[in-house]
C-alpha cells in the first residue's frame, strides 16, 4: 500500500469520532419535535379551558425544561466526541 | 386572541422565580463543597457558575417562547417552537465548546451546571412525593 495514502490509526479514530458525533446529534431533532407538539396540545387545552391558562403554561414550562435536556446529552457526547477526543488517550 | 390574565402570569412567573432561587441555591451548596473537597477549585467552581448561568438564561428564554406560544394559531406553533429550540441548542454547543477549549473552566462542572434546572425540578417532585406520602401517614394514624 502506497504509504502517503494509507490511513494511520489516529486518523481512523478521529473519522470514526466525526461519524459518531453525527449521529450523536440526531438525539436532538426528537425533543425539538417533542416540545413544538405538547405546545401544540397546549394551546388546544387553553383554548378550551382558558381559566386554566396559567397551570397549563406552568406544568409545559416544567415538562419542556426536563425534555430538552434529553437532546443536551446527544450534544455533550458529540462535543466530547469532537473537541475533547477521548479515544485517542 | 387569548390574553394571558394577570393572576395566570403571575403564577408562571413564581414558578420561574422559584425555579431560579433553588437553583441558585443549590449551585451555592455545590461550589461550596468543591471549594472544600477539592485542591484547586477555581475551575471547577467558574464552570458550575457558568453552567448555571447558562442554564438559567435559556430557561427564562424557554419560558418566554411557551408563553408567546399559546396565543399562536395552530399553524405556526410548531415553526415557531422549533426555531427557538434549535436557537437555544446552538447556544449549548457554543457553551459547550468554549468549556471544552478554556483551561479556566472545567468540563464536568459546566456538564452539571447546565442540567442544573432539570435536577432542581426533578428534586422538587420527589420532595414534594415525600412530602405528600408522610402528610397520608399521619392522616392515616389520626
Amino acid at each position: 500500500m502506497d504509504p502517503q495514502t494509507a490511513i494511520t490509526g489516529r486518523e481512523l479514530i478521529l473519522a470514526a469520532s466525526a461519524i459518531g458525533a453525527g449521529l450523536a446529534m440526531i438525539a436532538g431533532i426528537g425533543p425539538g419535535i417533542g416540545q413544538g407538539y405538547a405546545a401544540g396540545k397546549a394551546a388546544e387545552a387553553v383554548g378550551r379551558q382558558p381559566e386554566a391558562q396559567g397551570d397549563v403554561i406552568r406544568t409545559m414550562i416544567l415538562g419542556q425544561a426536563v425534555a430538552e435536556t434529553t437532546g443536551i446529552y446527544g450534544l455533550v457526547i458529540a462535543i466530547i466526541l469532537l473537541f475533547v477526543q477521548p479515544l485517542l488517550g | 386572541m387569548i390574553l394571558i390574565g394577570s393572576d395566570e402570569l403571575s403564577l408562571v412567573q413564581n414558578t420561574g422565580y422559584k425555579i431560579m432561587k433553588r437553583v441558585a441555591i443549590l449551585t451555592a451548596i455545590i461550589s461550596v463543597i468543591i471549594l472544600i473537597v477539592v485542591p484547586d477549585p477555581k475551575p471547577y467552581v467558574l464552570g458550575l457558575i457558568f453552567g448555571a448561568i447558562i442554564n438559567l438564561l435559556n430557561f427564562r428564554l424557554m419560558s418566554i417562547t411557551l408563553n408567546k406560544s399559546v396565543n399562536m394559531s395552530q399553524g405556526k406553533i410548531m415553526p415557531y417552537i422549533v426555531a427557538n429550540y434549535v436557537a437555544r441548542y446552538l447556544i449549548y454547543g457554543v457553551v459547550l465548546t468554549v468549556a471544552a477549549f478554556a483551561n479556566y473552566l472545567n468540563f464536568l462542572t459546566v456538564i452539571l451546571g447546565i442540567f442544573m434546572v432539570k435536577l432542581t425540578i426533578i428534586s422538587d417532585a420527589f420532595y414534594e412525593s415525600i412530602k405528600k406520602g408522610k402528610n397520608k401517614e399521619v392522616s392515616k394514624k389520626n
